[in-house]
């Protein structure tokens, strides 16, 4: 009975969104634009209000994890895949928060798509986007996975390249899904390795055979190290860690909405999802651990510091997912995975909130994005300013905004870890604090301080774009405070993640801290983190009250340099890769494609038959006793082999 | 020799339809001359049906020349009515001049 | 006895009979050996006790397909064709497909000894009426077949008509019912006011 409660609690959950997608899809013309967004906006309802019961009766109610399979797939001898649900806490709590942004975020686009031609087709992008997501969420085995995750991949190219008709949305849209097919390319490798040392790809066959799988050494490394590089490979890709971080800002050509839901819930978190997901595994391989640790750290500092830089009022709120999403990794480095999910929770409402923001000021502004020509606009959009500032002021980790207690439990447990390369990753993490001020009081100051800098008539906002606003205001201030006693308990998301006896030592301490959050946040007032903050966000304050900025940018001009090309990433990328990818495709187009396919395969079977047709032509007579007899003769030839068997 | 069984028959019945095939195949006349061949075609089937139904003491067999004369009918009303529409467009229905599909 | 002069007389007439619908060379005359051809078949599924078949070929074929059929050839006004073989070429063509007919059947013959064609004497003796027999069968068993070969019967009336039927005649006297059921009182009353 409860079972097929959850059954079709979880099927809401992910197909309404598709049914959603299907109906905006395939009859735009017919529903028109605001059935589009009608239809779309109810069915993501719908999968909110499933995963509300569902949470309820995860949380609440106290239910074990529950998997389900729904259909067989393929079944082949030795290997089953099958289309199934794995509910516990973990895809739970994930579900809620995905469809949550999913309906604010489509609430929103109803006010800032208006008057688009496409906007049947971005609603229906839309609510693709979340069902991927949530594929991906539910999944109860790897390949429901990671049909979650290209489906995500190929919703993200649809939407970054939404606006198509601009050279620099397409080639960003390119670039996203060239940069994550080499993520994948990881994630299938690993799935190959599952599917040859366990036989399976159901999360239950693999966590049953962990200890077999830690036995196993291939090419003098343990099996489990070289599954969690590849996995970590195609966490890389989708949650845009170094050096395969490139796309994220690139992503930003698409629509605003967009960005927030790729930013908040449906896409980056998928790689931060996914290693939370296979605690288990990670678990065992402290090696791999270490070196996320170290990529997620360094990531958190220095890709945050190019938003010190940057002009472009969204590019600036993506380089600084990139730091968080850096804390999230080094969080699941740490074993911390409670803390990542946390902070991915938190993050994922107070990024939205910022995101949200950020477009409201865009469509304020006419479609300006150029932070140099804000400023002042506290005094016309002063709803967004102050939404602005709550957002950014979560994402500083300024104490009791939900941002401060995800962010600080993960540096404490970070400080805690006794991995290699904790202590680097700890003071990563500290300068990432500053930096993330830093940024954030510039991008604020810019915008909504000072004096107006350019003439900007101020666009009316309407109240789909207001109310998301509003309502993810809430949760980015107080959702830390509400969750932080529950992320103190090492098992809040029940079973679904897995520690071993160090880490637990390693982050006992942590915990008891989040239990109390009022006295977490007073203690922090005399933390590093906090006044790492306070003093870099007074500075930046100073510096832009008084226009010092000009005068630090030329003592800092070769930093500057460096930030400002987003520290050669694109340009190693471009100089050294692309080339030899060119070389190849090119001779395997010429080859491969012209060649093989086109000539052969595709144009040979055609051509032989046109000249084996004009050879034969000439005998046709075109007399019916002519096609009787050949008819006759094919007639006999069969009936003779009936018979004569 | 004078006990006539199944084999009979079915030899008539394949002599028939011999006839009939040649006569379409062969027998290059026009177009309803090749009707009234594949008429003989037709009835060898039934002759050949009827008698396995006879020997088997089944009447299935008499059903399916049944239904067989009925869509036989309808095939031949069809075909004769075509032959008029090919008539009046070409004026002739010798099957040596209708040959539209030649290659 | 009888049975077999029967049957052999019969068969004779029947062959020689659709070898003339072949080779003669008017359609009138083909059609007409058709007819006759028929009839020989008819006696010989008399003689397998197929009553009711026997009497439909003859009212159903010769009485309405074999009319449609000389109806057709003389409006269409095809007199003589030549065929497209002589006559000494058609008949060794006959024998060579005879003797090869034969020796298939002869080949079938010696591999298949226990093939259910060889049942020579398994002749059953129907015991009451054969059209009640076929009755109840078609009616029951086959119902739904019997009902759909009505309808293909009633399409391919209606294909016939709708493909040869040119449009009524310009000048035409004939009575137009659907004119005649539609008229009203308009049409046909004028009242004048004296």
């Amino acid at each position: 009975m409860m079972s097929e409660i959850y059954t079709s609690l979880a099927g809401l959950v992910c197909f309404s969104p598709l049914i959603g997608a299907l109906i905006a899809g395939f009859f735009a013309k017919r529903i028109g634009a605001f059935g589009a967004q009608f239809m779309t906006i109810l069915c993501v309802a719908i999968a909110f209000a499933s995963a509300l019961v569902l949470f309820n009766y995860m949380y609440i109610e106290e239910t074990r994890v529950f998997n389900y399979s729904l259909y067989t797939w393929i079944a082949m001898p030795g290997i089953t895949f099958e289309v199934g649900f794995w509910l516990d806490r973990l895809s739970v709590g994930m579900m809620l928060v995905v469809t949550a942004v999913s309906l604010l975020v489509h609430i929103y686009s109803m006010g800032y798509m208006k008057g688009d031609p496409g906007i049947q087709r971005f609603f229906a992008y839309v609510s693709f986007f979340t069902f991927a997501m949530l594929m991906l969420v539910g999944g109860n085995n790897l390949l429901q996975v990671f049909f979650g995750w290209e489906g995500v991949g190929v919703a993200s190219y649809l939407l970054i390249g939404f606006w198509f008709h601009k050279d620099s949305a397409a080639n960003g849209a390119f670039k996203a899904f060239v940069v994550n097919r080499v993520g994948d390319f990881g994630f299938l490798l690993a799935m190959g390795l599952f599917v040859t040392y366990v036989g399976s790809l159901n999360f239950s066959d693999i966590f049953h055979r962990i200890p077999d799988l830690a036995a196993v050494s291939l090419g003098g490394m343990p099996l489990i190290d070289w599954i969690c590089m590849l996995l970590f490979i195609g966490a890389m890709g989708k949650s845009a860690q170094m050096p395969l971080h490139i796309w994220l800002p690139e992503s930003m050509e698409g629509p605003t909405p967009i960005s927030a839901l790729i930013h908040a819930a449906t896409m980056v978190t998928a790689g931060v999802y996914l290693l939370v997901r296979l605690s288990p595994l990670f678990e065992f391989s402290p090696m791999i651990r270490s070196w996320i640790l170290v990529i997620g750290a360094t990531g958190g500092l220095i890709l945050g510091m190019i938003a010190i830089v940057n002009h472009d009022i969204k590019r600036v709120v993506a380089y600084s997912t990139l730091s968080q999403l850096g804390y999230m990794m080094a969080a699941v480095g740490a074993s911390a995975y409670g803390l990542a999910m946390f902070h991915l929770i938190t993050h994922a409402f107070f990024k939205a909130l910022l995101f949200l923001a950020a477009g409201a000021v865009i469509v304020a502004a006419h479609h300006e994005q150029d932070m140099r020509k804000f400023g002042g606009l506290i005094h016309s959009i002063p709803l967004v300013g102050v939404v602005f500032a709550i957002g950014s002021m979560s994402l500083m980790a300024v104490p009791l905004f939900s941002g401060f207690y995800s962010k600080d439990a993960i540096i404490a447990a970070i400080g805690a870890t006794s991995l290699p390369g904790a202590h680097y990753a700890y003071y990563c993490l500290l300068m990432g604090v500053m930096v993330t001020s830093i940024y954030s009081v510039r991008a604020f100051y810019l915008t909504f301080l000072g004096q107006p800098r350019s003439n900007i008539h101020i666009h009316e906002l309407s109240n789909t774009i207001k109310w998301p606003l509003i309502i993810l205001a809430i949760p980015s201030m107080g959702l830390g405070y509400v969750l932080a006693p529950m992320a103190g308990n090492l098992h809040w998301f029940g079973e679904a993640i897995f520690y071993t006896h160090q880490s637990v030592t390693d982050l006992a301490g942590i915990n008891g801290h989040l239990n109390h959050p009022g006295s977490m946040a007073m203690d922090a007032i005399n933390s590093a983190p906090f006044i790492l903050m306070l003093l870099s966000s007074f500075a930046t304050y100073w510096i832009y009250r008084y226009s010092w900025a000009e005068k630090i940018s030329k003592i800092f001009a070769p930093i500057q340099c460096l930030l400002e090309n987003k520290w050669y990433f694109d340009w190693l990328v471009e100089q050294l890769l692309v080339p030899f990818v060119w070389i190849f495709s090119r001779a395997f187009n010429r080859v491969g494609d012209q060649l093989l396919i086109d000539q052969l395969m595709v144009m040979g079977p055609a051509k032989l038959l046109e000249s084996f047709s004009l050879r034969i032509k000439a005998h046709i007579s075109g007399h019916l006793y002519h096609y009787a007899i050949l008819m006759l003769l094919g007639t006999a030839v069969l009936i003779s082999k009936v018979v004569m068997i | 020799m004078f006990e006539v069984g199944l084999l009979h028959y079915m030899a008539l019945s394949g002599l028939l339809f011999v006839m009939g095939l040649i006569g379409i195949v062969l027998a290059r006349k026009n177009l309803i001359a090749l009707l009234m061949c594949v008429e003989l075609v037709l009835l060898s089937v039934n002759t050949l049906f009827i008698s396995i139904g006879h020997a088997w003491g089944d009447l299935t067999g008499q059903v399916m020349v049944l239904f067989i004369l009925a869509v036989a009918a309808a095939e031949t009303g069809i075909g004769l009515a075509i032959f008029v529409l090919i008539y009046r467009a070409s004026d002739q229905v010798d099957l040596e001049k209708l040959d539209l599909l030649k290659g | 006895m009888i049975q077999a002069i029967l049957f052999y007389g019969f068969s004779a007439l029947l062959l020689g009979s659709s070898a003339m619908v072949i080779f003669s060379e008017r359609p009138v005359k083909s059609a007409l050996f058709l007819v006759f051809a028929f009839l020989n078949a008819s006696a010989l599924w008399l003689l397998q006790y197929a009553e009711f078949l026997g009497l439909a070929l003859i009212f159903v074929y010769v009485g309405a397909v074999m009319t449609l059929f000389l109806f057709v050839v003389m409006m269409l006004n095809v007199d003589r064709l030549p065929s497209g073989l002589s006559l000494p070429n058609r008949l060794a063509l006959a024998f060579f497909v005879l003797i090869v007919i034969g020796y298939l059947a002869g080949v079938y013959q010696l591999t298949h000894p226990g093939s259910v064609l060889n049942i020579q004497n398994l002749i059953h003796e129907p015991t009451g009426s054969n059209t009640k027999a076929l009755g109840a069968l078609i009616y029951s068993k086959y119902v739904i077949p019997v009902e759909l070969t009505a309808l293909v019967l009633l399409v391919a009336m209606i294909s016939a008509i709708v493909l040869v039927f040119r449009g009524r005649h310009p000048h035409s006297k004939a009575q137009k019912v659907s004119v005649q059921v539609a008229a009203n009182k308009a049409n046909r009353l004028k009242i004048i006011k004296g």
